[in-house]
């Protein structure tokens, strides 16, 4: 019954993404089907040694031989369709082994073509056709709505914005790397968000890869939001084992590292891997002095700077910014001079993020899960929203779903 | 709090249903008016002029760089070259698109000696994914006139007609003149406080390299007795460093010159004095000088 059922998500999701791209690419698809099914049936009869971090590492090695791009999230798409969805399906499986869970049943949900063009990674997927279809659609369409709101309403005109990673001095580089964030957060966020409700609609539950990361008071809280699925991965394979043995400091080294070798293998993400690490640990330190203000403030700064280093894996223009020299504001002339559905796009990007910090506390937000954006009367606030400024301002890529 | 339930009930099954369909019907309705800007007049112009001309040996093939800023009746003036310009806006939207238009036109193409191919592409990354999306998706010379679920927002539409200008009239170019060029005479769209800078070049990866050399094969086959050269069309070219840009033209040479063709790399324009609409886009004065220029390059490489 279970073959069957994620067979039948896997044939829809292969509908779906073919409909979606115009293009029928079969090597594409089949390929990570394979790909898992030869791992799976390895690993069920020689029962490898650490294969979960071969299998892990594997997109770090692609990336590395030129294979595949890294992960910056600029429009980078890796012209080797036979590498299709390689990052995610490999930590999945990374995942599954190390919790002895990888057998021939998951096969089909690790290889599914929607997970794998743009995330979560398939901690799980459970079925959940007992809830009726009028139930699903009530719960998970308003995933959809909001997904769809912030991957094409508020996300695609901001790449409008991105001429500014040429521009080296702080004011240029700063202003680039919060526009940025937004437009990872809102990109990445929005199609897991719609992933999520079209699973949920078909009648299958996945992870909720983001959970409110700016209804955070630190950086760790901010990570608890962030592309969840991946933090549980890093959790299974680095954190409990390293911190059995060795000081908090070094495993959050260890997993902050892994985590930048598995977006490339390039001095940015090294570096973007440290700082985080070092922070994540610094704010565990000012949070046990009882100082609950210092990693507040933290956190704006540690997000951007965090960015500016992610975005650019040109390491001397990456170096030339992190001299912060000033040279003028400028750069607000020219950021003003983008298409105006791109400021608006920007408008509504920050004001999803100030709701999400304002009302943190307030009960809608608690369980972080975008309930304040999914009422009746929110979705119809984005849907009039929607229907005002969506357009084709802009490039419409899934920052995570290129390689 | 007692008829809420209801409220939302009819907001979810109600209102929002209606809010998708209007915006479908808003979608379909964009699409049925869609408007070329006159771009198959022209190409269908382009046909007309070529089919009493049997004296032409040079062409100059791009897009709307070579349209707006280079003149096949100033080159064939100063040289004893004849030449016509069959660059199309948009570059004719796909290479396949283009490429057909080309292969359709009435014109001798083994007496075509002297070729250059102004394609701005190199010069913006953005430009050239779009590109490769269009090759794709087999886009028309008309662009884009499928039924997409994106466009123009609504929003601009409302500003429109805030401000009493047609709703789904675009700009109009003009019918080019006998040898192909851009007739300034007839076109009062320039607006140069509306250009930006914003320029930003390719990065030469694999897909790049697969395009322009596939492009360049399928113009020396077009043209296999011609003198093939490929030109960096000139822009503002503010937002790029000297240093930057050269190291970028040095590798785009040594792609070019692997190809067996000629590299001509052109200066950037001095101001938006001698632009029309665009940093590519030069007016009646940036495009004498650029094409100028083209010559001088040409004929002193």
């Amino acid at each position: 019954m279970k073959y069957f059922q994620n067979s039948y998500a896997w044939v829809i999701a292969c509908i779906l993404l073919v409909v979606v791209s115009g293009s029928l690419e079969v090597e594409k698809l089949l390929v990570p089907l394979l790909a898992v099914l030869i791992v799976t049936f390895f690993n069920a009869i020689y029962h490898l040694p650490h294969l979960q971090y071969l299998l892990f590492f594997s997109i770090s090695v692609a990336s590395l031989l030129g294979f595949t791009e890294t992960l910056t999230g600029s429009h980078a798409e890796s012209s080797n369709v036979l590498l299709y969805g390689l990052s995610f399906y490999t930590a999945s499986m990374a995942y599954l082994i190390a919790q002895n869970k990888l057998n021939y049943q998951s096969v089909l949900s690790v290889s599914n073509p929607l997970l794998l063009s743009t995330g979560p990674i398939a901690l799980y997927f459970k079925c959940i056709s007992y809830k009726s279809l009028r139930q699903r659609i009530e719960y998970y369409v308003p995933f959809i709505i909001v997904g769809t709101f912030m991957f094409q309403v508020v996300g695609s005109p901001l790449t409008e914005f991105f001429f500014l990673i040429d521009k080296r001095d702080v004011v240029s580089s700063l202003t680039f790397a919060a526009i940025f964030e937004l437009f990872v957060y809102v990109n990445f966020c929005g199609l897991s968000l719609l992933i999520y409700g079209v699973f949920g609609v078909l009648g299958f539950r996945i992870p909720l890869n983001f959970r409110q990361p700016f209804s955070s008071n630190n950086i760790i809280d901010f990570w608890k939001g962030w592309h969840t699925s991946l933090s549980q991965v890093l959790k299974v394979l680095f954190y409990n084992p390293i911190r059995k043995k060795y000081s908090l400091l070094i495993a959050l080294l260890v997993v902050y590292v892994a985590s930048a070798i598995w977006h490339g293998v390039t001095f940015n993400f090294l570096l973007w891997g440290s700082f985080h690490a070092i922070f994540f640990w610094l704010t565990i330190k000012i949070l046990k002095q009882k100082n609950s203000l210092l990693p507040l403030l933290l956190l704006p700064i540690i997000i951007v700077i965090g960015r500016l280093i992610f975005a650019d894996s040109d390491t001397s223009r990456l170096l030339d910014k992190l001299k912060f020299s000033f040279d003028g504001f400028g750069v607000i002339d020219a950021a003003l001079d983008v298409p105006s559905n791109s400021l608006v796009s920007l408008l509504l990007g920050i004001l999803i993020v100030a709701c999400e910090f304002t009302f943190k506390k307030s009960k809608i937000m608690q369980k972080r899960n975008y309930k304040f954006m999914r009422t009746p009367v929110s979705l119809l606030i984005l849907c009039t929203l929607g229907i005002l400024f969506a357009s084709n301002v802009g490039i419409d890529y899934a920052v995570y779903g290129q390689r | 709090m007692l008829y809420m339930g209801n409220v939302n009930r009819i907001i979810f099954w109600l209102f929002l249903p209606i809010l998708l369909i209007f915006y479908i019907i808003l979608r379909v309705f964009v699409w049925q008016n869609y408007d070329d800007g006159g771009r198959q007049l022209i190409a269908e112009q382009h046909a007309l002029n070529l089919r009493d001309r049997d004296d032409i040996d040079c062409l100059i093939l791009g897009g709307s760089n070579a349209v707006f800023s280079l003149s096949a009746e100033q080159i064939s003036q100063q040289s004893s070259l004849t030449c016509y310009n069959i660059s199309l806006l948009n570059e004719g939207f796909s290479d396949e698109a283009y490429f057909d238009f080309i292969r359709n036109l009435p014109i001798e193409r083994m007496q075509i000696k002297t070729l250059v191919y102004s394609s701005v592409y190199p010069l913006s990354n953005k430009m050239f994914l779009e590109r490769l999306k269009s090759n794709q998706s087999h886009t028309g010379i008309r662009g884009e006139n499928a039924f997409t679920f994106t466009g123009r927002s609504l929003a601009s539409y409302l500003n429109k007609l805030r401000q009493s200008k047609p709703l789904f009239a675009s700009v109009q170019y003009p019918i080019p003149t006998p040898s192909g060029d851009f007739n300034f005479d007839d076109y009062d769209g320039c607006q140069q406080e509306k250009i930006r800078d914003e320029w930003i070049p390719v990065t030469i990866d694999e897909d790049f390299k697969r395009w322009l050399s596939e492009n360049l094969l399928t113009i020396s086959t077009l043209f296999p007795n011609a003198n093939i050269s490929f030109a960096v069309p000139s822009t503002l070219r503010s937002q790029v460093s000297e240093d930057d840009f050269a190291e970028f033209s040095d590798a785009l040479e040594f792609e070019v010159v692997s190809n067996s063709v000629n590299y001509i790399l052109q200066s950037s324009f001095s101001d938006v004095s001698v632009l029309c609409d665009g940093t590519h886009h030069a007016n009646a004065l940036g495009r004498e000088i650029r094409t100028s220029e083209l010559l001088d390059l040409m004929q002193n490489p």
